[in-house]
């Protein structure tokens, strides 16, 4: 409307204002119009002067400013002035047109539930379609200008009509597409690219860096780009299923923690049952409701990783009534469940049931092996469950080689002088460098009464050790240590929530199950929490204030917990647990799980995109060390990748030059389906003899179906687009206003036209109504 | 009444009196075994007297180690409190200086239906040829022995003896068989190596050097009763008298070598039951 009413009363849209330029066409020169417009000023005040006295000061001027404006303007008229535009020469200029091609474009949420894609089609019909009902878009621009015609989704082609389109794409890649479409066009004259999308860009995310590069060389190009937006950019009602948070590789019979973020539109107030699925089996689920219309929740589902392999694992949730994607009610992530069984050392200073009964836990688990060594006497060790005679042979182990071999270590009571500094340090190295996990235990000579204080182990406590607590803890008055309390152990928020000790999923369950357990009983003096631990299970003793009971944070690369009581198989022997009762075995696995399941071995491998296209690249990494856990530059690296069809292929990963121990290479899918990655690594810095390490991964390609997450149209991305270009952004039905700001470009082949603005409606209204003013004025104050 | 009548009446008036006066003995004797809550009330009487008043019988598990003794129900004058609690203490001296456990220095008896006996995974018990469990102490041990506790059982001897005991763990622990324990078996080198299994007679015949066995039990067995994952439960040493060896261990007259023998054996036996 206004637009229209700008283009009537100034015979030009306002674009042509902006990119135009106003010119007069006089004669004289500068000197003759300022002296026109003094003469014309002097002029309108001396006719008022003679009736200065009856008009008074303010009407006087008033009148007087009337005419001066209305003979100024007729003088301006006189003058000439023209608006000079540079105009494309019809027929002699290229428009790129980019038509989007991707799956997102089937999604319906157009009036009536109808696909994106159909605005597209509308705007760029078949040539027998032409013609029929309002122009469109493409029939204005074939009118005006040569049009090349490109799809694109993940890749960018030429097409010779809109009928090519399949609306298939797994991506879209706008900057991608935009870039090489510029570079094809680059030796003709463009007038511009004109883009029609929903903007969902699949490809560009988070690349701000990279969207700016592109926009400025666009612009630095002289290429407009006009995007043509469509889609909604918001749904009424739709739930969305993000990236499922799991790990790549989880140790067979445990507990798996998976977030899965849910983001819902318009489902204020509803709730969402999400499942879980492993081979169409339900392994979890979890109702989550949302406060807001706009809701960014995480739900965490806990599922049991029973059987080892590949698991292709499900996610979903039914979809809402009235939601216009139902696609995105869906994800999916493969999972490599592995049986090797994780390897710990228990160290204990002095024989205790601590030992005994963790023991007895974690027999019944075939995926964790716990090697224990206990002194029982000054330098005499008791081995239990080690592999072989030469297992910790020599008591606690005092090299790299020996220490790494083991996933997780576990601190009894033990007192830190017992070691060396170079163990102490290896410990902490540990920990911090081949990422193991260590779990200590409280006792009479663990932590500050074992003098840990000012030992490199004080570094990976989750927990600082007060200075007091330097005296032994058998110090105590009597029989009893002078620390020892009892404890009534519960679950912390974070803990009810956790793996480790979550052991209902209801919170309020689980914390009656820790309720109904008997007390445990400390004998350290503790400080507080680090920063970066997080308390899992908390006692309640003497004291007001609740202590840590369960602490686990990183450090490093690894994982430290504690467990500050002195008897946790309290809750196993203790006559007011059932005999059935496993919170004992359960909790003990799932600690000593979760500690070393994450240790990373000699040689770890990833794929990425873990979900690519056929015929994409897939990078595959692997990552070299030796027994000491060193990187390694100079091995023999060797991929076997077996596609679903067991067809193997090798590739040879090299040295990346960029991080020590880190190779890669280049493997390109043939066919959909899973892919099976299998790393080798030999030669150079590893031990000739010593069994060669081997890892393996997954990936999965053609089934791409980014499209349908965060599909929402973004025109503020096609907006920031055009901006940045100096194009504008156009509504499909905004075809002739686009078609004018295209036929006003700057680049390609033009004409310069020059419009006469005297003659424009606006100027004779203005004069008409300047004039109208002043006759009014005089007439009813009764002048001449 | 002829002469043989009366003979005959008086036979049976003798007979009647010397088995009504057993009866009576044996009922009086009966008598005397204290029960369970006399045992309890004695002891705690006992350590009012010894230690003015402090709590003994259940001292808070602050310790790593209780060497526990388990007070049960039996008939005869025999029963569980043979040898303590001296043996108890003098084996303790040397467990103390042996191994570096933490230890509680006392003697720890306690009832096997006293709530806190889990709290001591380790048992140890004696002259089980007596042993006549009530059925809430059977129920009260097979609980604790599936739940991970650990009994060692001394000191009685021969086939009678014998068949009592195996009866009443048979009330314990229905269908688990008692086998034997090998040499090999980890137990024997928990600590100490332990290459045979000797007779430990008790003091009497220890001091005076004659023959080691008592009643028909000649040569000494070590045997045992494992879980489903064939651990040891229950550990039995019969025809040996292993808590003598250590009670008289300070006596010159009592032979070194079996008390030096018993102390290995029980230190083994706790080293096996805190790792297994």
């Amino acid at each position: 409307m206004f637009l229209s009413a700008f283009e009537w009363l100034l015979g030009s849209p306002p674009v042509a204002f902006e990119r135009g330029q106003i010119e007069l066409l006089v004669p004289w020169g500068v000197f003759w119009i300022v002296a026109a417009a003094a003469g014309a000023l002097v002029f309108a005040l001396l006719g008022y002067r003679r009736l200065g006295r009856r008009l008074g000061k303010r009407g006087r001027l008033l009148l007087g400013a009337a005419r001066f404006a209305a003979i100024a303007l007729v003088l301006l008229c006189l003058f000439r002035p023209q608006l000079v535009l540079s105009l494309v020469v019809p027929q002699e200029n290229v428009v790129g047109v980019l038509l989007d091609d991707s799956r997102s474009m089937q999604i319906a949420d157009g009036e009536d539930g109808r696909p994106r894609s159909e605005a597209l089609l509308a705007a760029f019909p078949d040539e027998a379609a032409a013609g029929r009902g309002e122009a469109a878009l493409g029939d204005l621009l074939r009118e005006k200008f040569v049009t090349r015609l490109f799809r694109f989704a993940d890749d960018t082609r030429r097409i010779q009509g809109a009928s090519e389109l399949g609306f298939t794409g797994a991506r879209t890649d706008l900057l991608g597409s935009l870039t090489r479409v510029a570079d094809e066009l680059a030796s003709l004259p463009v007038a511009g690219i004109v883009l029609v999308s929903d903007g969902a860009d699949t490809v560009a995310g988070g690349r701000e860096d990279d969207l700016d590069q592109t926009l400025l060389d666009l612009r630095t190009r002289g290429i407009r780009v006009y995007p043509v937006a469509v889609g909604r950019p918001e749904f009424e009602a739709d739930l969305e299923l993000g990236a499922p948070d799991v790990p790549a590789r989880v140790l067979r019979g445990s507990l798996l923690e998976i977030r899965l973020p849910l983001r819902a539109t318009g489902l204020a107030g509803r709730t969402a049952r999400v499942e879980a699925l492993d081979e169409g089996r339900i392994i979890a689920t979890e109702n989550v409701r949302f406060p807001s219309d706009a809701a960014e929740t995480t739900s965490t589902l806990l599922a049991p990783a029973e059987d080892a392999g590949t698991r292709r694992l499900r996610f979903r949730v039914a979809p809402f009534p009235g939601e216009v994607l139902t696609r995105n009610n869906e994800q999916s992530v493969l999972l490599e469940v592995d049986d090797r069984p994780l390897r710990l050392l228990y160290f204990e200073g002095q024989p205790r049931w601590e030992l005994k009964f963790l023991r007895r836990a974690v027999a019944g688990d075939p995926e964790l092996h716990v090697s224990c060594l206990i002194r029982t006497a000054e330098g005499k060790f008791y081995r239990v469950d080690v592999a072989d005679a030469q297992e910790l042979a020599g008591g606690f182990p005092d090299t790299r080689e020996e220490l790494f071999a083991y996933d997780g270590v576990i601190l009894g009571s033990v007192e830190a002088s017992f070691f060396s500094q170079g163990q102490l340090n290896m410990l902490r190295d540990f920990v911090s460098q081949r990422g193991g996990g260590l779990l200590t235990l409280g006792g009479t000579s663990a932590f500050g009464e074992g003098g840990y204080r000012d030992t490199p182990l004080a570094e990976v406590l989750p927990l600082t050790l007060p200075e007091a607590a330097t005296s032994p803890a058998g110090a105590g008055d009597g029989a009893v240590p002078a620390a020892f309390r009892e404890l009534r152990v519960l679950p912390t928020r974070a803990g009810s929530l956790h793996p480790v000790a979550r052991l209902d999923p209801d919170p309020l369950a689980n914390e009656d199950l820790y309720r109904s357990l008997p007390p445990l009983s400390g004998v350290n003096r503790l400080g507080r929490p680090k920063p970066g631990a997080t308390v899992l299970l908390e006692g309640l003793g003497p004291s007001e204030e609740p202590e840590a009971v369960l602490l686990i944070q990183r450090f490093g690369r690894g994982r430290s917990a504690s467990l500050t009581v002195q008897d946790l198989w309290v809750w196993q022997m203790d006559a007011s647990v059932p005999l059935e009762d496993e919170t004992h075995e359960v909790l003990s696995r799932r600690l000593l799980r979760w500690l070393a399941s994450e240790a990373p071995r000699r040689l770890e491998v990833s794929a990425s995109p873990a979900k690519s296209l056929v015929g994409e690249r897939v990078t595959l990494r692997a990552r070299v060390e030796d027994e000491r856990f060193l990187a390694v530059n100079d091995a023999f690296v060797e991929a076997e990748v077996t596609g679903p069809d067991g067809v193997i292929s090798g590739v040879p990963l090299r040295w990346t030059g960029q991080g020590d121990g880190e190779y890669s290479g280049v493997y390109v899918p043939g066919g959909p389906g899973t892919h099976r990655v299998e790393i080798r690594a030999g030669g150079g810095g590893l031990r000739e003899g010593a069994e060669a390490p081997r890892a393996a991964t997954l990936f999965e390609a053609g089934v791409v179906d980014d499209e349908f997450f965060d599909a929402e149209a973004d025109p503020e991305l096609l907006a920031r687009i055009a901006e940045a270009t100096g194009g504008r952004l156009f509504e499909p039905d905004e075809a002739e206003a686009l078609l004018v700001d295209l036929s006003l470009a700057e680049s390609g082949t033009t004409v310069v036209e020059r419009r006469e603005l005297w003659n424009v409606p606006a100027v004779f209204l203005l004069l008409f109504g300047l004039l109208a003013a002043d006759w009014g004025v005089r007439h009813a104050r009764g002048l001449p | 009444m002829s002469r043989r009548g009366i003979l005959a009446a008086a036979f049976v008036l003798v007979a009647a009196v010397l088995f009504g006066g057993t009866l009576l003995v044996r009922n009086e004797l009966a008598a005397l075994q204290p029960s369970p809550r006399q045992i309890r009330e004695m002891l705690a009487e006992a350590m009012r007297e010894d230690l003015g008043g402090g709590p003994r019988f259940g001292p808070p598990p602050a310790h790593d180690f209780y060497f526990t003794r388990a007070a049960y129900t039996s008939y005869g004058w025999r029963g569980w409190s043979v040898d303590y609690p001296k043996a108890d203490l003098q084996f303790l001296i040397g467990l103390r200086r042996i191994t570096n456990l933490d230890s509680y220095e006392n003697e720890n008896s306690v009832l096997l239906t006293d709530p806190d006996l889990g709290r001591y995974p380790f048992l140890y018990t004696v002259e089980v040829g007596h042993m006549a469990m009530t059925e809430e102490e059977v129920l009260a041990l097979r609980r604790y022995l599936h739940q991970g506790g650990f009994l060692v059982v001394d000191d009685f001897w021969g086939t009678a003896e014998w068949v009592n005991f195996a009866h009443e763990m048979g009330r314990v622990l229905p269908g688990r068989p008692i086998e034997d324990i090998p040499l090999d078996h980890p137990v024997f080198r928990a600590f100490f190596e332990v290459d045979e299994i000797v007779q430990v007679p008790n003091v009497g015949q220890g001091i005076r050097g004659g023959p080691t066995w008592e009643r028909d039990g000649y040569h000494p067995v070590v045997r045992g009763i494992l879980d489903d994952e064939g651990r040891l439960m229950v550990l039995v040493n019969w025809n040996t008298d292993l808590g003598d060896a250590w009670e008289w261990a300070e006596n010159p007259y009592y032979p070194l070598h079996f008390s030096n023998y018993a102390y290995a054996m029980g230190i083994n036996f706790i080293i096996y039951a805190m790792a297994h």
